[in-house]
């Protein structure tokens, strides 16, 4: 039976597959379509390296950038990235400029090429970038006092994005990656930087949305209302500001702070999804990152410019919170706006004002007599 | 086997590709109309490659809209029909055929139920039929071999003849391989 079964289905599967040439042909060239736009584009793009092997581990931050790189990254899409001698991106050195950007990926100008990086823009003032992607305010400011010696008489600014670097100057890691955090010194009001931790090794408590990096967006919303985290959040932002304040202070340089806002602050829809994700948390405001550290800067007698006022979601990539060639202009009439006003006292030039900031927020400069 | 769908990831290269390939498509065509027509079929071809083929550098936002409209306009209507007409052609010829045979299902006497003990030394609350032992994970790769080898280990030689309209299913498909897309997120 198993015989006659196997003759019937091969003489069947025969007579079947004449059937179904005539639809074979048919659908053929949109087949070959598709085999032709892999195989085109398998081989005209560029060999690309994955995140893993754009870092490497440090001691001290965590990780860092991998120096002398000049290959090509994928996020979203490929993008073109040269390294210099330290690992950072841009075409000047850190002596040589007179702006001093620290940050993470928005500061390592992740998502666009080298020719669109705000900090390679023709500009009247050579900018050096020093940020890479994951880091959180600990870890820039660990740079800043690493590299203080070079910062003097510079403006250094200092780019704080909303999305993860407020909570994750209090998480011992990044996706599993340990890094330096900042905690509460017990009995005190302090804070301290803890870095004990830092070793190659996978940081073990760790689930699934956090190593995908999931959490972020609702932690955002948790920070935009009345919540413990938020007033954790922004005293451990305190402290870190204050610290750095005091070392450009010593260095003889000029700090000045930019709040990056994620894309999901920047219209009104958006507000709301993002007051969901955050638990509908007491005290919404989505410009609330923007006021505290406003005020704190304020206390400090550093400038505060807020991004919101000038980024627009036109500013941003698709599927992806960093920012476009756009933002990247906008990015760099921003900083350039804060050099001029460096020393002059006076307000730096409002590019645009966001819907939800208050006019206080525009721009600010409180720099300090 | 490459489905018939484009890539989702719409990245330049990929919508660069797909247009150039379009564009030599139509060039191909112009050239063949022109030398039919005793036209310098070879200019013509040429500066149709080159007008369309340019179209990708000029402008990218009208690709990408092209590129989804491919997918979502044309290939996934295709597709839906071209799968229902192989799946009923595999049925009313070659299930019709082949169960000619008889059952093969023997639920008298010594086994009068299909059901098995579960298997205490895995956790897989039944055996896969065309799987890998142990390792589930490798499956999918090399499927091929499993299946012959299931094929002719239960005594169903006829399942063998299945494999074309398996892979023509697959050619016909919008589904995209699963890959490993884990590392290509960075860091915020």
């Amino acid at each position: 039976m198993t015989f006659v079964r196997t003759i019937l289905a091969a003489l069947a599967t025969l007579v079947a597959v004449v059937l179904l040439v005539p639809l074979l042909v048919l659908i053929l060239p949109f087949w070959l379509v598709s085999v032709l736009t892999r195989m085109v584009a398998r081989i005209a793009e560029p060999e690309f390296l994955t995140r893993d092997q754009l870092i490497q581990f440090d001691p001290v931050f965590g990780w860092r950038a991998r120096p002398n790189l000049d290959t090509n990254h994928l996020m979203v899409d490929l993008f073109h990235i040269r390294t210099d001698n330290d690992g950072w991106r841009g075409k000047r050195t850190l002596a040589e400029s007179d702006v001093v950007v620290f940050g993470d990926s928005f500061a390592a100008g992740y998502g666009v090429s080298d020719r669109h990086f705000f900090a390679n823009l023709p500009s009247s003032h050579k900018i050096k970038s020093v940020g890479i992607g994951g880091y959180s305010m600990v870890q820039e400011f660990l740079w800043m006092e690493k590299l203080k010696d070079s910062l003097q008489g510079k403006l250094v600014i200092w780019f704080i994005y909303y999305g993860n670097d407020l909570y994750d100057n209090l998480m011992p890691d990044l996706r599993g990656y340990r890094k330096p955090f900042v905690r509460e010194v017990k009995g005190t009001n302090d804070w301290e930087i803890v870095s004990s931790h830092v070793t190659p090794d996978q940081w073990s408590i760790i689930f699934q949305g956090r190593m995908q990096g999931q959490h972020h967006i609702p932690k955002l919303g948790e920070l935009c209302g009345d919540t413990f985290l938020a007033r954790r959040a922004f005293a451990a932002c305190e402290f870190l500001l204050s610290r750095g304040k005091t070392l450009c202070d010593e260095t003889g340089a000029e700090l000045a702070v930019l709040g990056v806002p994620d894309n999901i602050q920047l219209s009104s829809p958006r507000r709301q999804a993002l007051k969901a994700m955050g638990g509908e948390p007491p005290g919404f405001d989505a410009a609330a990152p923007d006021k505290k550290i406003d005020e704190i800067c304020s206390a400090l007698g550093v400038t505060f410019l807020a991004g919101s006022t000038f980024l627009a979601p036109n500013c941003y990539k698709i599927n992806d919170c960093h920012w476009n060639e756009t933002g990247h202009r906008k990015v760099l009439e921003a900083i350039e706006g804060l050099a001029r006003s460096r020393g002059s006292k006076l307000s730096p030039r409002p590019v645009k004002a966001a819907a939800f900031a208050e006019p206080s927020l525009l721009a600010r400069s409180t720099i300090s007599n | 086997m490459i489905p018939l769908s484009v890539p989702e990831q719409d990245r330049r290269i990929v919508l660069r590709s797909f247009w150039f390939v379009l564009s030599a498509i139509a060039a191909a065509a112009i050239s063949l109309a022109a030398w039919l027509l005793h036209l310098p079929w070879w200019m013509l071809g040429g500066l149709t490659f080159v007008a369309a083929g340019s179209l990708a550098f000029w402008n990218g936002h009208l690709i990408r809209r092209l590129y989804h409209a491919w997918n979502n306009r044309i290939i996934r209507p295709v597709s839906n029909l071209a799968t229902a007409i192989i799946l009923r052609v595999c049925l009313l010829v070659v299930f019709a055929a082949t169960g000619r045979a008889g059952s093969r299902l023997l639920l008298r006497g010594k086994f009068p139920t299909m059901w098995v003990g579960r298997d205490a030394s895995s956790d897989h609350v039944g055996s896969l039929p065309f799987g890998v032992h142990g390792d589930i994970g490798a499956a999918p790769h090399g499927w091929i071999r499993n299946y012959i080898r299931w094929a002719a280990r239960s005594g169903n030689f006829w399942a063998i003849f299945l494999i074309p309209f398996f892979c023509f299913l697959r050619m016909v498909s919008t589904e995209e391989p699963t890959s490993s897309g884990e590392n290509i997120y960075t860091l915020f």
